[in-house]
């Protein structure tokens, strides 16, 4: 059974008879969020925005395969995801997980906290985690993923993403004091 | 006092200490107050965290993106424009097939008879373009005939380009003796199409397999690697081709299309999750796939009258 709302049946078919105002609405819609989960696990914003095009370039060519098994947001978000781990996973995307500023050494404390609020705190300190805790800590506390889940999209075993979220939340916690 | 650790913490921030350490836990932050703040900041980050929302990319993404997909559509529109051409293919190049040796053996008998026999070997592989006959050929069977088609195709254009100029040297009728609709120019581009959209149904084969594998461990891709690198040999013929032919679209496709091709054919039998993600990025980040697609479908999809 179809579990895809009607305006969002409509915005799809439309996309799929190439309607470029529908698919305009469709990024508008749903960009914001993708862009969020691609900023967080990137740490990076030149990258996510490239992310996030390439994230909507996979839209516009799989939308032929969205059966409607689930919700719009579902596929793109998981559609996103994929996306953002192949981003991770890829050689550039380790060559620049290379020269990151904070590696797994834990000696990074930054000076001040550079803006007031809280959220924005956490959202600068999340970009300065190490990579590999980092998607940890994003799928987990931000996007809300199981540890069974981000097991098996990661392919490491559960209790290593605990370690890994665990560890993203005690840098934070020395970031953010 | 013994402290709990930071991961005995974080394990009753989670809620996984069996119930005993849990009160254990309980007792012990409501005594210390250095344990306790390290759990009400841990709490903290996790409230703060689960409650960061959306954020709005930057317009010029938008920008860049509509932009692409004009781009996309627009190698559509040109792919429908070759789908439009390689209409008559079939037939037409049938039919210079069969009409071709006729006038050189009445024309150019030397030169006729050097090329005759050639022409009749391959003409059964070329009557294969026919739909019904596709499957009839095996997987490399059909590659070959296309392949020999396009030799063929430029053979027959070739000899007919020579003898053109030798029956105006010499004023001879026997130019009339082709068919007066048949421009020879236009038909090898319509073979070299039907050649091209067949290489690339089998090249999407391959990068489709390599696209949406899975492993965790080892993955053999020999398979692929094979088919890859039978493909490679083909794909430059035919990127050269339409080169020659100011094919730009096709060319730059093929270009795009031949360096994975080689990547996979040069690369290892075997590979690990990390190699098999690197392929994958390849075929990802060029969007070679969906342009293997979208043209290949675009020149076998039967045209619209």
């Amino acid at each position: 059974m179809s579990r895809v709302s009607r305006p969002d049946a409509e915005l799809v078919a439309r996309c799929r008879a190439g309607d470029s105002d529908a698919f305009e609405a469709l990024y508008r819609e749903h960009s914001p969020r993708l862009y969020a989960l691609a900023r967080r696990m990137t740490g990076s914003s030149p990258e996510s925005e490239d992310l996030l095009q390439e994230i909507f370039l996979q839209v516009h060519r799989k939308l032929d395969s969205f059966r409607g098994d689930a919700a719009l947001g579902t596929w793109l978000y998981r559609l996103a995801i994929r996306q953002c781990l192949d981003f991770l996973r890829s050689r550039q995307g380790r060559m620049r997980a290379a020269s990151h500023p904070l590696e797994d050494d834990g000696s990074y404390m930054p000076s001040t906290r550079e803006t007031p609020g809280a959220r924005i705190d956490i959202e600068r300190a999340i970009a300065l985690l190490p990579p590999g805790c980092r998607t940890a800590f994003v799928m987990h506390d931000v996007e809300g993923l199981e540890h069974k889940q981000i097991a098996e999209m990661l392919g490491v075993s559960e209790s290593t993403s605990k370690s890994q979220v665990f560890k993203a939340r005690m840098k934070l916690r020395a970031m953010l004091r | 006092m013994t402290h709990p650790t930071d991961e005995t913490l974080n394990g009753y921030i989670e809620r996984e200490l069996s119930p005993a350490e849990h009160v254990q836990v309980a007792t012990h932050l409501e005594s210390c107050a250095d344990c306790a703040l390290v759990v009400s900041d841990i709490q903290q980050i996790v409230r703060d965290a689960s409650a960061l929302g959306p954020i709005d990319p930057p317009a010029h993404v938008w920008e860049k993106l509509a932009h692409s997909i004009v781009d996309s559509r627009q190698s559509t529109v040109a792919s429908r424009q070759v789908a439009v051409e390689s209409q008559q293919v079939a037939v037409d190049s049938q039919q210079v097939l069969a009409e071709s040796p006729r006038p050189t053996v009445q024309g150019l008998e030397p030169r006729a008879q050097g090329q005759e026999p050639r022409a009749q070997s391959l003409e059964p592989k070329a009557q294969s373009v026919q739909p019904n006959a596709h499957s009839l050929w095996p997987r490399y069977g059909w590659a070959m005939a296309t392949a020999a088609m396009v030799v063929l195709a430029f053979l027959t254009g070739r000899f007919v380009h020579e003898r053109e100029q030798q029956s105006v040297a010499e004023q001879a009728p026997a130019v009339t003796a082709l068919p007066a609709s048949v421009d020879q120019t236009d038909v090898r581009e319509r073979v070299l199409l039907i050649a091209v959209g067949d290489h690339l149904e089998r090249s999407q084969m391959v990068l489709v397999e390599l696209a949406h594998a899975e492993t965790r461990g080892q993955l053999d891709i020999s398979a692929e690697r094979q088919l890859a690198d039978d493909l490679v040999a083909s794909n430059r013929l035919y990127r050269q081709t339409a080169q020659q032919m100011g094919q730009d679209s096709v060319a730059t496709l093929l270009d795009d299309l031949e360096r994975v091709l080689v990547e996979v054919a040069r690369g290892p039998s075997t590979v690990s999750m990390r190699q098999l993600a690197d392929i994958q990025q390849r075929i990802e980040s060029q969007g070679i796939l969906f342009k293997v697609k979208v043209i290949g479908s675009d020149i076998r999809k039967p045209p619209v009258s």
